[in-house]
């Protein structure tokens, strides 16, 4: 459920990226950032479609991301094909991988799915990385990645402004594609199997085949966001499987607000200037990180959108109070 | 001084409230059979007194201690045991393991062996199933193991809820004079009770409960009197006479 | 065909596997008790190597057997302390299953990065237990071999008498198959879920400090292990004693032998490959019933 607030606050994203290029003008290295945190911001939220709304223990979101990069990546090198076409193929390639894994556990309890796909993640690596004769590239990386070009011409590799309008281009699409999702047919049964698992399963609420859907969706828009990665960094490695983007997403979400969109954007945005500003610290970062996500976790488990709501609540509970006019004592109980 | 007394309870399950203001006394050497229609708080009263369901507000005194709001093992060790309804006893542990479970507590231990005795006297029949596992009981087996797995744990209040649920009459009888004679022992015996009948005639005073609240408390003879009471219960279709 | 190599192999295999049992019984134990999917598992077997790696070889000089009885204690007591800090709040929150799954996450990072920055990323060993070796038949057992196997059977055999015949070890068996019934005989919960959590902690850091015998020590070491540990436990059957002792002397071996034939590399792609064929076709693992057995 999408509080209109929600779509405001989206729609301040979106207005707010695509102005702030006029702002930051000849800082490209901002513009990078922020760049590359619309990225993170789409497949935060697509992750935490899953987590969030869907209740889907799927811990390998980040695996879909690398799939969908590294077929259009291998698509774009060894075939030629246009970096465009590229992204559909991340896409299809996202879900489908997505889909498949997801017919083999979503069947079955949360541990089990968690099993699965936390192992997927961690083959993913490995497979990449024997996958070299097939071209992968192994351990050193797939490269060179062809860029994207509109009009015959390839995109700057010194300057990232048309970049950044494709990525906020797929920001918006994720976030469109969330906000279907949430309120279709589908968003709606998991709230109903929320409230009562029982009940919605006689109205005929299918949770393996929601959960399906909402995986295999998810898995695609992770692939797109791979895609356009995979061109705009220009090489792809198989540390991308690392725990660094696993946990920065993690962090992105639990910060946003779980399941309360858009919070994964917001949160996706603050932890990638966040971990910018903390490069300082070096190998010590990924431990504030980790301490961060405890923190969060315990102290602060509904992020900055769940903040919202509880502020907002409790100022209406301070304005009923001052407004409630006085009240009648009726014994109801007189014989 | 009575050994159990009730004042105000009210209970909650989130916004639905469940027991409004109930007041009981029970004393040691009675049983008290409380009644009422399902779904109506009987259930949550015993667990709320045993310490299993939390209380919003009101007293629950055990021999002039107040216990409301204490943990399940406190109350336990002062000899505050529920028998409930669900039975929840361990599935994969035999008949013998869940009984000396039930003397898990460090005030139950020095009598776990004096406690076993009492038990198979009882229930026979436990004695020859001690080696089975819990989930392969019948349900009338069942009942008497967690019966069993109660007393193991020395209680001084003991409440028991539906223990006759899907028991055979003659089993029904069984365990109904075993808990007057556990009351005739000096226990404190509280019986939640779907039907009447016998452990009417059993009991030493009887409570009604209707919507979560009291809607009759006093003696077993002065409830056999009382309209309300006639008309709830013995104007009920099958459930209401044995 | 080298049958030399095959006995290794086998050795080996059976080496490991025993390893693979006392992790994987510590990773059921806490799940089936405490419903805990712990992430930061690997990690703290990973620091249980390391400490024992800090009290032998880095900081101080004691024997290995020594800093192995040391640390083991000590990861029992952080294991507690976890439980009692970051676990246990979290229980009384409707989301418990997927905040503990964040927090542990996050509790990995901040062991794996501690480990990291206080021992640096050089992989490290341990000291060798002795250098004897026994020859059976052509087939050489190294000392290693024979006091993993043995401390492995031995904390195996110590568990499961623990959990049959100790009133302790019954109450954690009892909170796992009903935790009302439990509250009913006057066993407290919290107690318990410390305890559990502590042991299993214990467990990872003794796999950890036996596997450091063969191996070397490396901060990020203890990701793969979850996994596989994850997956023996689902394979014999989530709770099952009797499936987690096949499934992970079965897995043991065929692990080793994957390796050897078709390179290390191809070591984790054949662990997914299990794992999927379990989902697919017995997700209740060997043993497994609906139930949960302890």
């Amino acid at each position: 459920m999408i509080r209109r607030r929600a779509y405001v606050i989206a729609g301040c994203i979106v207005a707010i990226m695509a102005v702030l290029p006029l702002i930051t003008g000849d800082d490209t290295y901002t513009m990078r950032l922020l760049l590359i945190s619309m990225v993170w911001g789409g497949l935060a939220l697509s992750w935490d479609l899953q987590l969030g709304y869907a209740g889907v223990f799927n811990l390998g979101q980040v695996g879909f991301f690398v799939c969908g990069a590294y077929a259009s990546g291998m698509l774009t090198i060894y075939a030629g094909v246009s970096p465009w076409l590229g992204m559909v193929a991340g896409a299809a390639v996202g879900g489908l991988i997505a889909v498949a894994l997801g017919m083999a556990c979503l069947r079955l309890t949360g541990i089990y799915i968690a099993l699965l796909t936390l192992a997927f993640f961690e083959v993913l690596g490995p497979l990449l990385t024997v996958g070299r004769p097939w071209g992968t590239g192994g351990k050193s990386g797939l490269l060179p990645i062809p860029p994207l070009s509109w009009g015959g011409q390839p995109f700057s590799v010194y300057d990232p402004l048309q970049w950044y309008y494709v990525a906020l281009g797929l920001l918006i699409v994720s976030m469109i594609v969330v906000v279907v999702v949430v309120r279709s047919r589908i968003g709606r049964g998991f709230i109903a199997l929320r409230d009562s698992e029982s009940l919605a399963q006689a109205l005929g609420v299918d949770r393996f085949r929601s959960s399906l859907a909402v995986v295999g969706i998810s898995g695609a828009l992770a692939g797109l966001l791979g895609a356009f990665y995979a061109s705009y960094q220009g090489v792809l490695s198989p540390r991308l499987l690392g725990l660094d983007l696993f946990l920065f997403l993690i962090i992105a979400i639990i910060a946003g607000g779980v399941g309360k969109f858009p919070g994964a954007v917001i949160g996706a945005i603050a932890v990638t200037f966040v971990t910018d500003s903390l490069r300082p610290t070096g190998t010590y970062r990924l431990l504030i990180l980790g301490v961060l996500v405890v923190v969060l976790v315990m102290f602060l488990p509904a992020g900055a959108m769940g903040g919202l709501d509880s502020a907002t609540a409790r100022i209406k509970r301070w304005r009923t109070r001052r407004a409630r006019p006085p009240v009648v004592d009726v014994d109801l109980k007189e014989p | 001084m009575t050994m159990l007394e009730v004042e105000g309870l009210n209970v909650s399950y989130g916004d639905i409230q469940v027991i409004r203001g109930v007041d009981l006394t029970a004393d040691a050497g009675q049983l008290t059979a409380i009644f009422g229609p399902n779904g109506h708080g009987k259930s949550t009263l015993l667990k709320s007194i045993c310490g299993l369901v939390p209380a919003t507000s009101g007293i629950v005194r055990v021999d002039g201690e107040e216990v409301q709001g204490r943990p399940t093992d406190q109350l336990v060790a002062r000899g505050i045991v529920l028998v409930a309804e669900d039975r929840h006893l361990f599935p994969e542990m035999t008949v013998m393991e869940n009984l000396r479970l039930g003397a898990f507590s460090r005030a139950a231990r020095s009598s776990e062996d004096a406690n076993l005795k009492l038990v198979f006297d009882m229930f026979p029949k436990l004695a020859d199933l001690r080696r089975r596992e819990a989930a392969t009981l019948s349900g009338g087996e069942a009942r008497m193991l967690a019966i069993g797995r109660g007393l193991m744990s020395s209680p001084r209040l003991l409440a028991v809820d539906e223990p006759s649920f899907g028991l055979v009459p003659k089993m029904r009888h069984v365990v109904f004079d075993c808990l007057r004679q556990l009351a005739d022992n000096g226990l404190t015996v509280l019986v939640v009770e779907q039907s009447t009948g016998r452990i009417s005639e059993l009991a030493d005073q009887v409570y009604l409960i209707e919507d979560g609240a009291v809607v009759f408390g006093g003696d077993t003879a002065a409830a056999l009197q009382n309209e309300e009471f006639k008309r709830v219960y013995l104007g009920q279709g099958p459930g209401g006479v044995e | 065909m080298n049958w030399r190599s095959l006995g290794d192999v086998l050795i080996s295999g059976v080496t490991i596997g025993s390893v693979y049992y006392i992790i994987a019984l510590g990773f059921t134990l806490v799940y089936g008790v405490g419903r805990v999917l712990n992430l930061a598992y690997g990690s703290f077997f990973v620091w249980g190597a390391y400490v024992c790696w800090a009290l032998t070889a880095g900081f101080a000089r004691l024997p290995v057997i020594v800093g192995g009885l040391i640390a083991v204690p000590l990861l029992f007591m952080l294991g507690v302390a976890v439980d009692r800090g970051v676990v246990n709040p979290l229980r009384k929150r409707p989301e418990f299953d997927f905040s503990v799954l964040l927090a542990t996450l996050g509790l990995a990072m901040v062991l794996d990065n501690l480990a990291l920055a206080i021992f640096g990323p050089r992989p490290k060993a341990l000291p060798k237990f002795g250098e004897w070796r026994l020859e059976l038949g052509g087939f050489v057992l190294s000392a290693q071999a024979l006091i993993i196997i043995v401390f492995a059977g031995a904390f195996a055999v110590a568990l499961a008498l623990f959990l049959q015949r100790t009133r302790t070890g019954m109450s954690i068996r009892a909170v796992a198959q009903d935790p009302t019934g439990a509250r009913i005989v006057g066993i407290r919960l919290n107690r318990v879920y410390a305890l559990t959590f502590g042991l299993s902690v214990a467990l990872a850091a003794a796999g950890g400090i036996l596997l450091a015998q063969r191996f070397f020590i490396t901060p990020l070491g203890g990701w793969s292990i979850l996994v596989k540990a994850l997956i023996i436990a689902v394979a014999g059957g989530m709770g099952s004693l009797k499936g987690t002792l096949v499934a992970a002397f079965a897995l043991g071996m065929l692990e080793a032998f994957v390796g050897w034939q078709a390179g290390l590399l191809w070591v984790m792609p054949f662990w997914f490959g299990v794992l999927l064929a379990i989902l697919l076709i017995r997700p209740h693992g060997l043993f497994g019933a609906a139930g949960r057995r302890v």
